[in-house]
């Protein structure tokens, strides 16, 4: 049973992308001229359902991605580690091994990183420089580890969607390189929230460009999702469900070629769909101009209490 | 005297700066004002401004305060005396502006206690509801802005009459976009201790250079992307040197960065100070004074989107948004344009220290000067480009073949009413627009050509003696262009072909990046006779991206990577070392193509077949893709369709026999779009799901 923000329409996108359905694989499905997002054509389902995107203008103007560079390269941990695109794709080893196997292939070869928590399955080893895993994975993979078993050397704290970080605090002074927001472990507040708080407090203390930002889970729909979390301060986006669902899970009985093949055809999808998010707000450089770039947002029907949380401005005013 | 004042079509600023050499004279206000007026129609009168830097101007910080009553003033006053270690001095009230007065004062104390108190006053004053500003508080540096053209600015602040000179001059003219342009905290030059800036342009960084420097020491805002430039540019030059700060701050392409062409800006350095960088259309220029020496500092955004020209004349150096400012000063500067991402760096004790492109001898060509020799001389001196126009039109409208335009220097839209067969020769520097939607006409111009040349132009000639800088033959459809030197950004682009109009574009130099971009039609060839004897390559980036048309000739061979948009080469190489592990190539394969400088389509093509192609191949293809062909051949195989042109070219501008033979002889890297085969009816289409 999918939740009720996994629309038809939302699906449908997902697998004509991974090329589950549809002829054309790994291009942004063109649905209608406008807008068939949320928050007043879809039902909106979260409070990023009410952020719309700014677009450019004649000063500035859009840029066509097809002709031009958008750069939608990410670094992550202090320039050590490079992204192609800020995603990262969180693998659950219920989704089946054919699946789990193909998703890390599929994610070294399109240069973002797998999180596979405390899962390697073997003959995976090898791929380890495309890994983002649990400490018990340590030496084999960027590892990430949950705060209650930090260990001094951990690179990547793993955290709860929270508007509060006691305990984080402590955690940063020792020099950690990543905080990944992950909505697996609860927390109690939407994501696009924990991403600006977190966001915001590492500002306030000098460490944004030093600590990466990753933050996802099940309720990342796509690349809108994935756009208006790291223009609130994500590095990277941790998409799961969205993965499983666009190749077909659960119910295809794909081979591990086909389902590396779909990964990667909506990888490249992802790509181009943020490309073009980007391109029409003129901003040609993910890294450097979009994230924490909350200007390039405006607010919809969002009651004043949240949009100080979230920085950003109403719409239309 | 009556001034025009144009309609507010062009969205653009204009922006200035004359920086003189050590041993030259200081630069006096009129001559400043007389530069930066004759782009006028580039502003508006919602604001304009200038800065002066003199290395000689003392060690105690002068302040300058907008401020809109006598409470804000007490509220700056207080808030000096809280901070200032020394005490302060006050200057009293300068100028009354709109709704605000310009109140100006010595203060004397450390540079940190005055950092604080000029966050602390701009943030009250901002929070009270934009009771006033700081907006000038270097030692070496004062700006004088306010509401209006550079002229009624200038008036306001009496800098001809009091005899204002300066080591370094920026000035401004404003045609306001973003934030209004009714009070002077908005106008420009916009400065931040030592450095002051003027900017054209729109940045879509905005929101992330804010969120960078909110936490850095600068809390209020007034609004606009030009004032978080100064800040920025302060900011990074306490941490690094100007060239580094400004190579960061222009945004290098990861290739530049990653192949060390960025000043050694290093990726670690590039992941510290993301969110300092600048994204979206500027020009900049700015000042900066170290107490040792005073510097001009240019930078033009990585897609070029707005004018940038520098120029030098052995006694001063400029930076301006049109050669016409700089021709107003100086006949004989060697002027070229700033390429795109490029900065370009003098100060008054070093000289030229980055030039802003690379082959800046080759670039310019500079024209003989020619008498006139038309039926009819017209002086364009003094004359707007609307009088010069109407003169223009009512002479052929009597009938003239052949009128001699002399004494033009940046006059907009000329030749744009030339009939078919008549000519017109344009003496000086031609303005924007030139013989845009030009019929027939032949147009001469024995000097340089600003931005737009030829746009949406038809059918006749046009004939550059010297160089035409941005966006040359867009749209061009029937006629041709010859530009006896180079060319700058996004030549020929959307240039197309009718059944019974072929255009061409022949450049004798060089040209900049998208070189036919969009291109569906047409002849674009590219000689770089000043280059004969280097080992360069004549275009930029990004050339025939989104070509469909038309065919491309570049003599000399083009890098495969500097055609189309190829992905970047960390991803082809992760994608092709996913292959190697999946045991579809071999570690060789992949050390080659990590060691090619940047990987085309072309070279994975040559290299790789089978399963490994077909599957790198998703990285460089799309349903938009359009695939190039690309071939090195000599010039004499393709007689027929350029020959007669490039005779023509090289008679038209006294080319000798011997040149044209040794081109002939050389090689041309030609691309044009493979034809597409007719679509067979694919087997039967997968049913639509959903």
């Amino acid at each position: 049973m999918t939740a009720a923000w996994w629309t038809p329409r939302r699906i449908k996108h997902l697998q004509q992308m991974a090329g589950a359905a549809g002829r054309e694989p790994g291009e942004p499905p063109i649905a209608s001229m406008g807008s068939t997002g949320p928050p007043h054509v879809e039902q909106p389902y979260f409070t990023r359902d009410r952020l719309v995107c700014d677009g450019a203008q004649v000063t500035r103007p859009s840029i066509d991605p097809y002709r031009e560079p958008v750069e939608t390269h990410i670094y992550l941990f202090r320039g050590r580690v490079r992204l192609s695109m800020p995603v990262v794709v969180k693998l659950s080893p219920e989704a089946g091994p054919a699946f789990f196997r193909a998703a890390v292939k599929a994610c070294y070869c399109m240069n973002v990183l797998a999180d596979v928590g405390k899962n390697l399955p073997d003959g995976l080893e090898k791929y380890g420089e495309g890994l983002l895993a649990d400490a018990g994975l340590r030496g084999r993979a960027h590892f990430a580890a949950h705060v209650a078993a930090l260990g001094e050397a951990a690179e990547v704290v793993r955290i709860s969607a929270s508007e509060q970080f006691q305990g984080l605090e402590d955690v940063l002074k020792q020099g950690v390189w990543g905080v990944y927001v992950d909505e697996d472990l609860g927390g109690g507040a939407e994501l696009e929230v924990a991403v600006s708080l977190l966001d915001r407090m590492l500002r306030r203390r000098g460490l944004r460009n030093d600590v990466s930002v990753i933050a996802g889970g099940p309720t990342v729909r796509g690349s809108d999702d994935i756009y208006k979390l790291v223009a609130l301060g994500a590095d990277a986006v941790a998409v799961s469900k969205a993965v499983e669902i666009a190749v077909g899970l659960p119910g295809a009985r794909a081979g591990e070629e086909v389902f590396r093949e779909r990964v990667e055809n909506l990888l490249l999808g992802f790509q181009r769909e943020l490309k073009l998010l980007a391109g029409a707000a003129g901003v040609s450089s993910f890294f450097n101009s979009l994230v924490g770039s909350r200007e390039l947002m405006r607010a919809v029907e969002l009651d004043r209490a949240v949009r100080s949380k979230l920085g950003v401005k109403q719409a239309g005013v | 005297m009556m001034y025009w004042e144009t309609p507010r079509d062009i969205a653009s600023c204009g922006i200035l700066g004359i920086l003189r050499r050590e041993n030259a004279s200081r630069i006096r206000a009129d001559e400043t004002l007389t530069s930066i007026e004759c782009v006028r129609y580039r502003g508006s009168r919602y604001g304009a401004g200038f800065a002066a830097y003199n290395l000689d101007a003392g060690s105690r910080y002068k302040v300058k305060a907008f401020v809109a009553d006598g409470e804000a003033l007490q509220h700056v006053k207080q808030t000096l005396k809280e901070y200032a270690v020394g005490g302060f001095w006050e200057l009293g009230v300068e100028t009354p502006q709109a709704k605000f007065m310009s109140w100006a004062a010595y203060v004397d104390t450390d540079e940190q206690s005055l950092r604080r108190a000029v966050d602390r006053i701009n943030r009250d004053l901002f929070d009270g509801g934009l009771r006033g500003r700081i907006y000038s508080w270097g030692r070496f540096v004062e700006v004088f802005k306010g509401v209006g053209y550079p002229s009624d600015v200038c008036s306001i602040y009496r800098l001809v009459e009091r005899n204002v000179s300066a080591d370094l001059w920026i000035a401004h003219t404003r045609q306001p976009t973003n934030s209004p342009g009714v009070y002077p905290v908005w106008s420009h030059p916009f400065a931040s201790h030592e450095w002051a800036i003027a900017h054209n342009g729109d940045i879509s960084s905005f929101g992330a250079n804010m969120e960078f420097m909110h936490y850095r020491g600068v809390s209020s805002f007034v609004g606009t992307d030009s004032e978080l430039i100064a800040c920025i540019l302060d900011h990074l030059t306490q941490h690094m040197p100007v060239e580094k700060a400004a190579a960061a701050m222009v945004n290098p392409f990861e290739h530049q960065l990653l192949n060390g062409e960025a000043s050694r800006l290093t990726v670690e350095e590039y992941a510290r100070w993301r969110g300092a960088l600048l994204d979206g259309p500027f020009s900049v220029v700015a000042g900066y004074c170290d107490g040792e020496d005073v510097f001009m500092l240019a930078m033009a955004d990585r897609s070029k989107f707005r004018p940038l020209v520098v120029g030098d004349d052995g006694e001063r150096f400029y930076v301006a948004s049109e050669e016409a400012e700089i021709r107003s000063l100086s006949e004989d500067a060697d002027v070229w344009p700033v390429k795109p991402g490029g900065v370009f760096l003098a100060s008054m004790k070093q000289g030229i220290i980055l030039t802003g492109r690379e082959h800046e001898k080759v670039f310019y060509h500079r024209p003989r000067k020619q008498l006139p020799v038309g039926d009819v001389v017209v002086d364009a001196k003094g004359l707007s480009y609307t009088a010069v126009n109407s003169l223009i039109r009512k002479h052929f409208e009597a009938g003239v073949r052949h009128i001699s335009l002399i004494n033009v220097n940046g006059h907009r839209y000329l030749g744009i009413n030339v009939p078919s067969h008549r000519r017109l020769d344009i003496h000086g520097t031609a303005g924007n627009c030139l013989a845009n939607f030009n019929k027939g006409g032949e147009i001469t111009v024995y000097g340089n050509a600003q931005d737009d040349v030829g746009d949406a132009m038809y059918g006749g000639r046009v004939v550059i003696h010297g160089d035409a800088r941005e966006v040359v033959g867009q749209a061009l459809q029937g006629g041709e262009i010859f530009v006896r030197g180079s060319v700058g950004n996004r030549a020929a682009i959307q240039m197309r072909e009718f059944k019974d109009s072929r255009p061409f574009l022949v450049v004798g130099g060089r040209a900049d990046d998208y070189l036919g971009e969009y291109m569906a039609g047409g002849v674009v060839i590219v000689l770089g006779f000043d280059a004969l004897d280097m080992d360069t390559c004549l275009v930029g980036r990004y050339m025939a991206t989104g070509m469909v048309g038309g065919r491309i000739y570049v003599r000399g061979r083009v890098d495969g990577w500097r055609i189309g948009l190829p992905p970047p080469k960390p991803d082809v190489v992760r994608y092709l070392r996913g292959l190697a592990l999946e045991g579809l190539l071999s570690e060789d394969d992949v050390k080659y193509f990590e060691a090619l400088p940047a990987v085309s389509y072309g070279d994975v093509v040559e290299r790789l077949s089978g399963e490994a192609l077909r599957r790198v191949s998703k990285l460089f293809t799309s349903k938009y893709f359009r695939e190039l062909r690309v071939e090195v051949r000599r010039l004499d195989e393709d007689m027929e369709v350029v020959g007669d042109v490039v005779k023509r070219f090289f008679h038209e501008f006294g080319l000798g026999e011997k040149l044209f033979e040794r081109v002939l002889r050389e090689e041309f890297t030609v691309v044009e779009p493979v034809k597409k085969a007719v679509q067979k009816a694919e087997a039967e289409p997968l049913p639509e799901e959903g």
